[in-house]
């Protein structure tokens, strides 16, 4: 998240801020593949995230629960709630549209098994290019779109909730992208494997939120004026945790094994 | 020989596959996830391997044989 932030957006939001024209968003692109490619390397260097196992059918009721709790506070408690009063989380459409574009897009990801990692990475180390047809029709429909109602705007100035940062665009999503590898998904996929009661991606959801507030409360998150100054040290402490799980992961998958 | 990839999520299925399949003719792999399935399915045809397949209800299994052989 604290990657994510600092690039402003997920790899699906680099995606869609892509076929606006947004250059800085390519940046983020080269980025992204880098740190798949760095996460793949820790995978074939023997990082796995272990056996999983069937848990009980309850179990995964409890992330789409907290969904529905939290929709239900929307539309009758909206006094409970904080909402953005600018930047880019301040836009949204109406509740019900909201709703039923979220439960298409949800149930067509979860079919497609649609994941921005799982395109890099399989292209790159399987040559499987399924998906990077999938997502190559889905650019083209955006970009279409985005021509015909006049969204369309190639550059990196002009590219609304951007920073022209190119060094942090790159890092951040190479941030996100390594993490995204070693998670077995993007956090798109994350967010809809959560919603098909997979336990261990509700998790990571969850951690996703904590980081949305610490890189609001610690002023991580960047905005159209750039980075922040506590940005950088956020990202080496970020970065720093992220390598080092990886390696000890690592090691001790390889002890485990010579045993 | 046989792999159990079983419990294990993609892509970490398809890297086993991917080291065994540099040294070993012949592998039975063990799998529980469509996903995992097919794209192990996929590579292992695409390395020149006859693969045939089994399936018992959640669980797959792929008998790999190298064509040449």
């Amino acid at each position: 998240m604290i990657g994510a932030f600092i690039f402003i957006g997920c790899p699906t939001t680099m995606l869609l801020r892509l076929a606006r024209g947004d250059l800085n968003a390519l940046v983020g692109l080269f980025g992204f593949a880098g740190g798949v490619v760095a996460g793949m390397f820790a995978l074939n260097k023997g990082f796995s995230l272990g056996r999983a196992y069937t848990t009980k059918k309850s179990d995964g009721f409890v992330f789409p629960a907290i969904g529905i709790l939290l929709l239900v506070a929307l539309v009758f408690f909206p006094a409970i709630l904080n909402f953005s009063e600018q930047g880019f989380a301040s836009f949204h459409a109406p509740i019900i549209v909201s709703l039923i574009g979220g439960m298409l897009v949800g149930g067509i990801a979860f079919v497609s098994r649609i994941c921005t990692v799982a395109v890099i990475r399989d292209s790159i180390f399987f040559k499987s290019f399924g998906m990077l047809a999938m997502f190559g029709v889905l650019m083209l429909v955006l970009v279409g779109y985005n021509l015909i109602f006049g969204h369309f705007s190639l550059g990196m100035e002009s590219a609304p909730f951007a920073h022209t940062d190119g060094i942090w665009n790159f890092l951040g999503l190479a941030l996100v992208g390594f993490v995204s590898v070693l998670i077995g998904g993007c956090p798109f996929r994350q967010l809809v494997l959560a919603g098909s009661g997979n336990s261990d991606s509700a998790i990571t959801v969850i951690g996703m939120m904590v980081g949305a507030v610490v890189a609001h409360n610690f002023s991580i998150a960047s905005s159209g004026a750039g980075v922040t100054d506590n940005a950088p040290i956020a990202f080496v402490i970020a970065t720093v945790v992220a390598v080092a799980i990886a390696l000890y992961n690592i090691i001790s998958n390889k002890k485990e094994r010579s045993k | 020989m046989t792999l159990d990839a079983r419990g294990i999520s993609c892509p970490e299925p398809l890297i086993m596959l991917k080291q065994a399949l540099k040294t070993e003719k012949e592998l039975t792999l063990l799998l529980d996830s469509k996903n995992a399935f097919e794209n192990c399915q996929d590579f292992a045809e695409k390395q020149g391997f006859a693969v045939e397949t089994e399936k018992d209800g959640d669980e797959y299994k792929l008998h790999m044989k190298a064509k040449n052989e």
